[in-house]
């Protein structure tokens, strides 16, 4: 067809210049039409490497899951049993160095009382942060097990657990929403609970200060929706996703803790469908909320 | 600051246009050629010299010709430029190619104290990244280098380099520019888009890549794109087209390269590059290019022209692999980048290329890039 076009072209009248742009425009057209017919067979021929990718990346993703979770496993299981064995002599020292203590009442004087203090304050520590570290682990491998709550039981249960801390600091715990029954998993959901009941008391006692803990509810199609708001001393905003990272302690020593309590709750919560921040609060105090799906996908 | 281009076939023909724009008071006095190992670039430097032009050259796997990429040619740009402000060096690689680096960069050096550099190396399986290395050892990390390896349109037998009469087939010519009074940057470029998860070279050594993710580079490589052995009178044979299925280097500081496989050896599963990866480099495959990848280049070009303004001319170092690959994209993709600046534009089709991706970033020897030079007078 071209070579005819062009044979017509070379015995036509057309001058010599309008030949020249003729063939010119043909040999473009034939250039296009070129590049349009490679075009679509790269086209093809990506197609068909994309979707090898595609079922390559695929099995990638499958391999990094299966080695993610034998990773898990076995790092669950050197926690279990590495925590077993600090356990063992660590209750060793809190015990002996308790009884040394008793034994030796009225023959110590104030520094080596203080020393035995030390001791058993730091074994009582280690022995929180290993349990900590074992609940850390058991929240990350461990799957959900949902049921039905009513959540007043629930959080008059955590009351019962806390009752040492809101009798010594009188902390006023109040809740402001009416029975209800939620599904979650009740021995996870009650230790959210109690981590951030337990968190608000304790950095809202300070002197000059009673704890003021109120629990608020709101229901929405989807979603329970909890906030947990005190008068304590409050998170800076630049802190408040760190606040959520394991081991990070934003106060230090100044209050007693593992750092690990926040990060524990906020995967309770993403294994229930929901999330959880911290608020900006006007004035003192800290508002943490938090949702969970009314139907959690496991 | 005067500047043409043009493309010869024939030297009578060439001789006669530059005597008209002579005649119309063009007053040339250097000449930056990319010629076709069968066109008499001999000739061309010899003429060009006769008329007290001073010549830098490199034979080529095509020619740039404006918006053209052309074969079988001659592109050459003439320059109106004081000749304080350039020098022109020729080394022979007898040394290895990071010494002659290091010999052009010394007197790159004495000659301006901000110098900017044009360089092109001539030698069958000449190692860029010695070239590279050889630079950077000498000159400040800001020290704008660029240009590529010669080539003779895929015979691999004879590649030149040349300065005025001075020809060498093992070495580099380079052309030293006064940075004080000419801008000499670029940008080096693929257009590329990587697939799939960054792997980890596990065994290299130079050229050879051994193993990825400590599997058979070959394999692997023949596993993810689907690649066969067809029969061949020598046996059987992958279809291994050079740019095709570059690796993009994924570097810690974000200056990404690519390598281009152009052969393989099938009895240590090995891939041979166009450059060299160390164990440890994080790697991406690629597909094929498509017209997505034109334009991807081209509108990175488009976003380095907004940083540019009264570019006087420009060089294209591009990647004789992308030929391959590109097919008929090719012209698109030359045509789009003369668009973009419509000044004199020329370059060639290299069997590697050396530039950066930016100012800030360092120099590095690629494959399948577009390479670009732009020149500007400081006024």
């Amino acid at each position: 067809m071209h070579e005819t076009i062009l044979d017509w072209i070379k015995n036509s009248n057309l001058s010599a210049d309008q030949k020249l742009a003729t063939e010119k425009y043909l040999e473009k057209i034939q250039n296009d039409e070129g590049l349009k017919s490679f075009q679509i067979q790269r086209l093809k021929d990506n197609l068909k490497i994309n979707s090898r990718f595609l079922n390559k990346t695929v099995e990638d993703l499958e391999e990094t899951v299966n080695l993610l979770q034998d990773s898990n496993s076995q790092l669950g299981n050197f926690v279990k049993v590495a925590s077993h064995d600090l356990k063992s002599p660590l209750r060793s020292i809190a015990s002996f160095s308790a009884l040394l203590n008793r034994m030796l009442a009225g023959k110590l004087n104030e520094k080596e009382t203080e020393y035995f203090e030390i001791i058993e304050s730091s074994a009582k520590s280690m022995y929180a942060l290993i349990d900590d570290l074992l609940l850390f682990t058991k929240v990350n491998s461990e799957k959900l097990k949902i049921d039905k709550v009513e959540l007043l039981s629930l959080v008059t249960e955590v009351i019962t657990i806390l009752n040492y801390d809101i009798e010594n600091s009188k902390a006023v715990i109040k809740c402001n929403f009416k029975p209800v029954t939620l599904e979650c998993d009740p021995i996870k959901f009650k230790q959210v609970l109690q981590n951030l009941i337990s968190n608000s008391i304790k950095f809202s006692t300070y002197e000059g200060n009673i704890p003021h803990v109120i629990l608020d509810l709101e229901e929405t199609q989807d979603q329970w929706r909890f906030s947990i708001k005190d008068n304590g001393i409050g998170i800076d905003e630049r802190f408040r996703d760190a606040a959520f990272m394991e081991f990070n302690k934003l106060n230090g020593d100044s209050y007693e803790g593992t750092g690990v309590g926040l990060s524990i709750v906020q995967k309770i919560i993403k294994k229930h469908n929901g999330e959880i921040k911290i608020e900006p609060t006007k004035g003192p105090g800290t508002t943490i909320v938090f949702s969970i799906s009314k139907n959690i996908q496991l | 600051m005067n500047i043409k281009s043009f493309s010869i076939k024939d030297l009578a023909t060439f001789k006669n246009q530059l005597l008209k724009e002579i005649e119309l008071g063009f007053k040339p006095t250097l000449a930056i050629c990319f010629s076709d190992a069968s066109i008499d670039f001999e000739a061309i430097s010899s003429y060009l010299t006769d008329m007290n032009i001073d010549t830098m050259g490199t034979t080529t796997c095509g020619e740039i010709y404006d918006g053209q990429s052309l074969e079988e040619s001659c592109s050459v740009l003439l320059l109106e430029l004081d000749r304080d402000l350039y020098h022109l060096e020729l080394a022979n690689f007898e040394n290895g190619e990071d010494n002659a680096a290091k010999k052009i960069a010394q007197i790159a050096l004495e000659k301006f104290s901000n110098p900017s550099i044009i360089t092109y190396a001539s030698m069958v399986g000449a190692n860029g990244d010695r070239i590279v290395r050889g630079y950077k050892e000498i000159l400040p990390r800001e020290t704008p280098i660029f240009g590529g390896l010669a080539g003779d349109n895929f015979k691999n037998k004879k590649f030149t380099v040349f300065y005025n009469q001075n020809f060498e087939t093992e070495g580099m010519v380079a052309l030293i520019l006064d940075g004080e009074k000419l801008k000499v940057e670029g940008t080096a470029y693929s257009g590329w888009k990587a697939l799939g998860k960054t792997h980890i070279v596990t065994k290299a050594d130079g050229n050879n890549l051994y193993e990825i993710d400590n599997k058979s580079a070959l394999d692997l490589f023949i596993e993810y794109f689907g690649l066969e052995y067809a029969s061949t009178s020598d046996g059987e044979s992958l279809e291994m087209i050079p740019g095709t299925y570059p690796l993009k280097v994924i570097n810690e500081n974000e200056t990404n390269y690519m390598r281009s496989p152009l052969f393989y050896d099938r009895k240590n599963g090995s891939l041979i590059l166009a450059g060299e990866l160390k164990n440890g480099d994080k790697v991406k495959f690629c597909p094929m290019p498509d017209i997505d990848t034109v334009y991807e280049t081209v509108n990175h070009l488009k976003n380095y022209a907004d940083t540019q303004k009264d570019i006087s001319a420009i060089i294209i170092n591009s990647c004789a692999a992308r030929k391959f690959a590109f097919g008929p994209m090719m012209g698109k993709e030359i045509q789009e980048i003369f668009d973009i600046w419509n000044v004199p534009t020329v370059g060639l089709m290299a069997m590697g290329e050396i530039g950066s991706y930016s100012r800030e970033s360092e120099c590095e020897f690629h494959n399948v890039t577009c390479s670009l030079v732009s020149i500007t007078q400081i006024r």
